[in-house]
């Protein structure tokens, strides 16, 4: 019996021998490649709809000779653009649409201009019931107690009609009349014969521009730059950045890179880019790319308030083709300009390209002794032609001014981040940034 | 000796083996010494799919499951310094320029790069032997070895990887670095030998700084890393080997503070064709992506 029982707990064991043996030789193991649970959810930012991301650049308002501009922020640009938002995405276009254009003897009362453009037809927000087009501008023109809405397609450059009805004219004279101009600076509109006293009839503009026509006063704006949680912001791009690798630069800044995709991190802000995706082509219409770019910029890093898109374009060449998107702080109005904007480049890759530099007013408290005239716009557009020509950059016979606008550039002086007053003047293609107190040009190395 | 006493010795020895598989095969940390990563089914399929696009398995697979973790390093300051300072001691001529510094004596001429590259240049040349190309590959390591150890440029942690003979007819020495018995293949050394004499020696040298065991995660296996070189590839017009494939560090080169560099397995074909795969990835490495706009 004991020899029995030796003999099977022998065999039981050599078994048991061959199945380890078999099972350590071929058996698949689990291999515990990566962390499980590096698919973590994130919450980020809900994207901006079309209506909030989409608003006019400014909106002029012209009583009599003068033209007043409001700008995002302002009470009367809010009521104004809310207003015409509202009716735009209610009108019954059977009835509002015109063939012909506002009668002789209207007058355009109000004009609201777009950058980028506003995208209206079928399934969009605004004039669902005419056909696809991106409109550069709105004008109001107003005759006896009628107004009319016209709107220029920025690709056909065709004029869109529109007759509000009675109750919305009323509504809109109601609003008119309570917009108070009393302490608003007068604009005027850059004209030839403006243009000729600077330069002998050699210089365009690219498209109308409003400049004040007395000084402004500005000062300096202390400044503080966007705070960005690193490991936050690591993981909107890279899946597990455990596994991209670090590279601390002589500078402070850090790259984190997987070999395809790199995002460097500053004190300032943050570039990436993503080479392989470049190569692409865009199936994306208009108006879906904006939502698009609103959800890249909400995903990374999210759209703080007073950042605001300010420019939109499809670009390509050969097999390459994507859609760039830059955006622009704004304060009381005016632009924060920093050496590199908060753009984005994407196509049905994805996000190739992304840079993000904002700038927050901190703790403004501007005494009204410290705010200083600044130089007018002709003084200023003198010096930018004085400098274009000396740069001999001239090699057009004429030459085109395609922005001149007054804003803030960021700089960094004993630490501290400030936005000096500027005028941002772009002839032909050449940007020149002066001081707008002294017009002394800032190096690009100036600026941060 | 009875066969009830035979039978006793061989249930504990049955025992005994039975403990020892079980440990490696179930044991979570030591288990791990021994664990298979890949199996002999695998190997097999490796070696048909490199036989189907014309490559022939000449080493063998490592078939444990390994872990690794990034390493950091910065440029090697003490070795470049005291190269350095031996050309100054040798009343050399220095030149700053834009991303170079070029310390300059009557043969020899050290630039000195802002990424830590140093290349140093004899002219017309160190003797060591005549028609070094008749030599065999160990006399002619140990004869250039034996000039670099009396100069100090040869590191001590430097492993000999290969040689080759240009048609032109200089020969070029390749070493590596070795940081804790694992290869740390950013860091080299490269010696030029032109007919007779030594006319030039590249070193780049790295300075481990840190290793973060906590992040040390299984990396992908040997024969993943080979599937995956072939899926980039593709098959070979002519019969290539493989030669070797190891697993170390790599990484490129920057001007910076310092940085990661990644666990790879270097994947050898014959002349001299070298993959390095990501050990993480398993992507085919390339250089970082510096974040810039391109377009």
């Amino acid at each position: 019996m004991k020899e029995l029982l030796k003999s099977l707990l022998l065999f039981m064991l050599f078994g048991l021998s061959l199945v380890l043996t078999y099972q350590l030789w071929y058996g698949e193991m689990p291999a515990q490649k990566l962390e499980e649970d590096v698919y973590e959810e994130l919450i980020v930012e809900e994207p901006r709809s079309l209506e909030n991301l989409l608003t006019p650049q400014h909106v002029m308002v012209n009583s009599e000779e003068d033209f007043y501009i409001f700008k995002k922020g302002e009470v009367d640009y809010e009521r104004l653009w809310g207003f015409i938002s509202g009716a735009l995405q209610r009108v019954n276009i059977e009835t509002a649409i015109e063939e012909t254009k506002p009668p002789e003897g209207s007058i355009k009362i109000l004009a609201f201009y777009f950058m980028p453009d506003l995208p209206v037809g079928e399934e969009l927000p605004w004039l669902s019931g005419i056909s696809y087009a991106e409109i550069r501008s709105i004008d109001i023109y107003s005759y006896d107690a009628r107004k009319w809405l016209v709107l220029e397609d920025s690709a056909s450059n065709n004029l869109i009609t529109l007759l509000l009805p009675p109750s919305k004219a009323e509504q809109l004279s109601d609003l008119m009349e309570a917009v108070s101009l009393e302490e608003e600076k007068r604009y005027a509109m850059l004209t030839a014969e403006k243009l000729a006293m600077l330069s002998a009839g050699d210089l365009e503009t690219a498209g109308p521009i409003y400049v004040p026509v007395e000084p402004l006063t500005m000062s300096e704006l202390p400044l503080k730059a966007e705070e960005i949680e690193n490991e936050f912001i690591l993981k909107t791009f890279f899946v597990d950045y455990n596994l991209a690798r670090v590279i601390e630069e002589k500078d402070g800044g850090l790259i984190y890179t997987d070999g395809e995709k790199g995002l460097r991190l500053k004190e300032t802000g943050l570039e990436y880019s993503a080479p392989h995706k470049e190569v692409g082509q865009v199936t994306a219409t208009y108006p879906e790319a904006l939502l698009n770019s609103s959800s890249l910029i909400s995903y990374h890093g999210g759209w703080p308030e007073g950042l605001r898109l300010d420019g939109f374009s499809l670009s390509g060449w050969g097999r390459v083709a994507y859609y760039s998107a830059r955006w622009c702080m704004f304060y009381d109005g005016f632009p924060i300009f920093t050496s590199q904007p908060t753009k984005a480049f994407f196509n049905d890759n994805g996000l190739f390209y992304y840079a993000r530099f904002v700038f927050f007013p901190e703790n403004v408290i501007i005494e009204q002794g410290n705010k200083k005239d600044v130089a007018l716009w002709d003084e200023a557009l003198a010096e930018a032609l004085k400098l274009f020509k000396e740069q001999e950059l001239e090699n057009e016979t004429v030459l085109s001014l395609e922005e001149i606008t007054l804003g803030y550039a960021v700089v960094n002086s004993s630490g501290k981040y400030r936005g000096v007053p500027v005028w941002r003047i772009n002839i032909s293609g050449e940007t020149f940034i002066l001081d707008a107190h002294k017009l002394v040009l800032f190096e690009e190395v100036d600026l941060i | 000796m009875n066969l009830g006493r035979s039978k006793l010795i061989l249930i504990f020895a049955f025992v005994g083996l039975n403990l020892f598989l079980g440990y490696h095969l179930f044991w979570p940390d030591f288990g791990r010494l021994t664990r298979v990563a890949v199996t002999m089914d695998e190997i097999h399929s490796v070696e048909l799919m490199l036989n189907d696009n014309n490559y022939y398995l000449e080493t063998s697979i490592d078939r444990s499951a390994r872990s690794s973790d990034f390493l950091t390093v910065s440029p090697a300051q003490g070795l470049q310094e005291k190269i350095l300072q031996d050309f100054i001691k040798k009343g050399a001529q220095v030149v700053v320029a834009e991303n170079a510094t070029v310390y300059r004596t009557e043969e020899e001429t050290a630039v000195v790069y802002s990424t830590g590259l140093i290349r140093i240049i004899y002219e017309p040349g160190v003797f060591l032997a005549e028609n070094t190309r008749a030599l065999e590959e160990q006399q002619l390591t140990e004869l250039v070895e034996t000039y670099l150890v009396g100069e100090g440029l040869m590191p001590q942690e430097i492993v000999f990887d290969y040689l080759v003979k240009r048609d032109v007819g200089f020969i070029t020495l390749h070493y590596y670095q070795v940081y804790e018995e694992t290869p740390v293949y950013s860091g080299k050394l490269q010696v030029t030998v032109d007919s007779d004499k030594l006319t030039a020696v590249e070193i780049y040298w790295l300075e481990p700084v840190e290793r973060f065991p906590n992040r040390e995660i299984e990396v992908i296996s040997a024969a993943d890393a080979l599937k995956n070189l072939m899926a980039e590839i593709g098959s070979s017009p002519e019969p290539k080997t493989v030669k070797e494939i190891k697993l170390g560090y790599f990484g490129g080169e920057y001007d910076a503070e310092k940085w990661e560099i990644q666990p790879v397995w270097r994947i050898v074909l014959d002349n001299y064709e070298y993959y390095y795969i990501n050990a993480f990835t398993g992507n085919i490495e390339q250089d970082i992506v510096i974040p810039e706009q391109a377009l």
